[in-house]
């Protein structure tokens, strides 16, 4: 989003004063977009610290007539979100950086190391991403029981980390194969055996990729459902949007307690965005320019 | 490479933590030693049945000081989707709240994942307290067909459908005296439609847009028999659309949406939204169940009473979730209890004064005029044998038919006629017997 709007915003700044009628649209469509991309947080914030009475009778758009913590208070008293929290958090940053390095040393041996029949093994491990986790569940769900890591956030852990880390090889075997051969022969000779190789050449030339990786995978598995719902009953190892999803029943909704465990369901993924953003839009062009 | 050096340590960790897990094997679930009870529900618990239920807790515990109990929540959807894959594990609940319905209930019963509790109920006195039509889907035959066979499941509570009405707009609309019959009820809406106010909230969105198909099927309840209602729900006799109360029921609906009467743009509109315009005072009336009995009467601003289908032969409303024990429970003596301890009388009439509408409770306990009224008008219904059940419990899928074509009848997209065929179609296909 931020790509189109810096070269005229650039270009202002060079020459203030000759602000084409081109450029004002262009300004004034960026300001209209960023306000409807942001409507539906913004609402989300409103409701949150509205009383149940104000929404029900002014609905979701209103102004309420007093703010208030109730939502919040509820919400607490009801779902053990600490525990809930901390779960997730622990789920996910594990996930996110085992995934990664695990994604890396196989990557290695698939991009750069000549293992046989490497393009079989990415699809296999591609189609293992693209499988509907509901199709997967019975066999993960046996494992778990016979592991005996059933209802605790390990069965998470292993089955995202390798799921992840799927994902990830396919990534970073491609990138990869795009560092110059020069290069790793010029290690070669200057005596570098395969372990050197790959920490001190391929893990400096991948960081911004890797960290890219670390942050997309943080935030996949914050937000998975289906398999933790299955494999976490017990309150005490479930995660955040499964505590949450246990505000919704058949015929009643809560609404307002709805909006404020929402918010801050979503408050840790936003400041670890807010925190990874900078080597997040790096990564996101690194390789662009070569 | 400092972050580098700390992934390395976390990798580590991990895969320490694996080999620790792996080799760890776990425990078999419950020893069955009658020690622990683990009860598994998602009901809130600040609804009228939860806060029985934390009453049930206390009552138990009292009795059983050296059991541990674990009263663990869920959610419906996760409750609904996983009952089948968490009852086949080696580590399941002794007791479990699950969803009454073929596609449910049945199924549950028929893999033989539910203990039969027929034996119990006899013992227990449970068919005294759970009678009639609330008893219909506690029963599933061996192919997982509600109705009869034997008890799976015991409900403590149950439901009906009601049009909560707003008095000052009736008054406004010029309404004096509330309609008896289903002609008096469209002159009222008339009346509203001419005071320019909508008559009834409604919604058709295809997830959770309810409110049109309980105004399609409390309309084909008005003219049924407990006969038709028993052959279309439990797939005895064979159905015939065309016919009343189905085609009748079917084209008064057309003619409610034509006339207006429950107000347009419905496509997108869920149940939420349908009673938030009904809070705020843009509608009359709301169709809806008890389920939001206790927040109308919470946070609406206006004075307000509510109706059942006035002049109806019978009423949409059912019983409400049932407990159930799973085959593998290691301690089941305890979950006969649990559930005999939610069916007693104080934490009945304890359900009872929250506006819960109990099974077995005792009306006249309960002291606030309006909860009386309410609960007395629900044990009407199920005296009277007249309650007929939600119209999406045959069939497999048969939600998402029906919510579709809701959508399409209120936008004006299809007629009364042509869901007819469409639905006697589905439902002869999907009845599978």
């Amino acid at each position: 989003m931020s790509a189109p709007t810096a070269p005229p915003a650039a270009a202002a700044r060079q020459n203030r004063v000759s602000r084409t009628p081109m450029q004002w649209l262009v300004l004034g469509l960026c300001a209209v977009f960023a306000v409807v991309m942001l409507a539906p947080f913004l609402l989300l914030v409103l409701n949150a610290f509205k009383s149940g009475a104000d929404y029900s009778s002014g609905g979701p758009v209103a102004w309420p007539k007093s703010f208030t913590l109730d939502a919040f208070r509820d919400y607490m008293s009801m779902v053990d979100f600490p525990r809930a929290l901390w779960n997730s958090i622990l789920i996910s940053t594990v996930v996110a950086f085992a995934g990664t390095g695990l994604a890396l040393i196989s990557a290695y041996a698939i991009g750069i190391g000549r293992v046989k029949g490497s393009a079989v093994i990415l699809a296999v491990l591609l189609l293992a991403t693209m499988v509907p986790h509901e199709a997967l569940i019975y066999p993960l769900f046996y494992g778990a029981q016979e592991t005996g890591t059933f209802n605790t956030v390990w069965s998470v852990i292993i089955i995202f980390t390798v799921l992840q880390a799927a994902f990830g090889t396919y990534l970073l075997s491609s990138v990869m194969s795009t560092v110059p051969k020069e290069l790793l022969d010029a290690a070669g000779i200057d005596g570098a055996g395969r372990w050197t190789i790959l920490w001190k050449i391929i893990l400096p030339v991948l960081r911004p990729t890797l960290s890219v990786l670390v942050v997309f995978f943080f935030i996949w598995t914050w937000n998975e459902f289906y398999i933790p719902v299955v494999l976490l009953s017990d309150a005490s190892s479930q995660t955040v949007p499964i505590a949450l999803s246990t505000l919704r029943g058949q015929h009643s909704i809560d609404i307002t307690t709805l909006n404020a465990g929402s918010l801050l369901s979503l408050l840790p993924t936003l400041v670890f965005f807010l925190i990874f953003q900078r080597t997040l839009s790096h990564g996101v062009t690194a390789g662009s320019i070569k | 490479m400092t972050t580098l050096r700390k992934a390395g340590a976390l990798l580590g960790v991990a895969a320490l933590a694996l080999a620790t897990f792996g080799c760890g094997g776990g425990d078999d679930g419950g020893s069955g030693d009658g020690k622990t009870l683990r009860i598994v529900q998602y009901e809130n618990p600040t609804s009228a049945q939860g806060q029985g239920w934390q009453k049930a807790l206390e009552i138990f515990k009292q009795k059983h000081p050296d059991v541990e109990v674990k009263f663990e929540q869920t959610s419906f959807d996760a409750a609904r989707q996983n009952a089948k894959i968490t009852l086949s594990g080696n580590d399941v609940p002794d007791v479990v709240e699950f969803n009454k319905g073929n596609a449910d209930g049945g199924q549950l019963a028929a893999q033989g994942l539910l203990e039969p509790l027929t034996e119990q109920v006899t013992k227990y006195g449970w068919d005294k307290k759970v009678t009639g039509a609330m008893s219909a889907f506690a029963k599933y035959s061996e192919d997982g067909y509600a109705g009869d066979g034997e008890w799976y499941g015991i409900p403590n509570i149950g439901e009906y459908v009601m049009f909560y009405y707003n008095k000052e707009l009736f008054t406004k609309a010029g309404i004096t005296t509330l309609p008896t019959t289903q002609a008096e009820f469209e002159a009222a809406m008339d009346k509203l439609i001419a005071a320019k106010i909508i008559p009834i909230s409604s919604s058709a969105a295809t997830s959770q847009g309810f409110n049109q198909m309980w105004v399609w099927y409390s309309l084909v309840s008005a003219q049924a028999s407990r006969q038709q209602i028993d052959d279309f729900m439990f797939v005895r006799q064979p159905v015939d659309f065309k016919a009343a109360p189905w085609g009748d029921g079917t084209r008064k609906f057309q003619e409610w949406i034509d006339k207006g009467y429950v107000g347009d743009k419905l496509g997108g509109l869920s149940f939420e939204q349908a009673t938030v315009n009904f809070l705020s005072g843009k509608a009359a009336m709301l169709i809806w169940n008890n389920g939001e009995f206790a927040r109308i009467r919470k946070d609406a601003k206006f004075d307000w009473d509510y109706f059942t289908m006035p002049g109806a032969n019978m009423t949409m409303g059912s019983s409400g979730h049932l407990w159930g024990v799973p085959a593998k429970a290691s301690n089941k003596e305890l979950a006969y209890e649990w559930i005999d301890t939610t069916l007693s009388p104080e934490v009945q009439n304890e359900i009872g004064k929250l506006g819960g509408l109990p099974l077995a409770g005792d009306a006249s306990v309960i002291t606030d005029p309006i909860t009386k009224k309410f609960t007395e008008r629900f044990n009407e219904l199920v005296q009277a044998d007249t309650l007929t059940f939600y119209p999406d419990y045959p069939v497999p899928g048969f939600l998402d038919f029906i919510q579709q074509h809701m959508q399409a009848m209120s936008n004006k997209n299809e007629t009364a006629d042509q869901y007819i065929d469409t639905l006697q179609k589905f439902y002869d296909d999907g009845k599978g017997k």
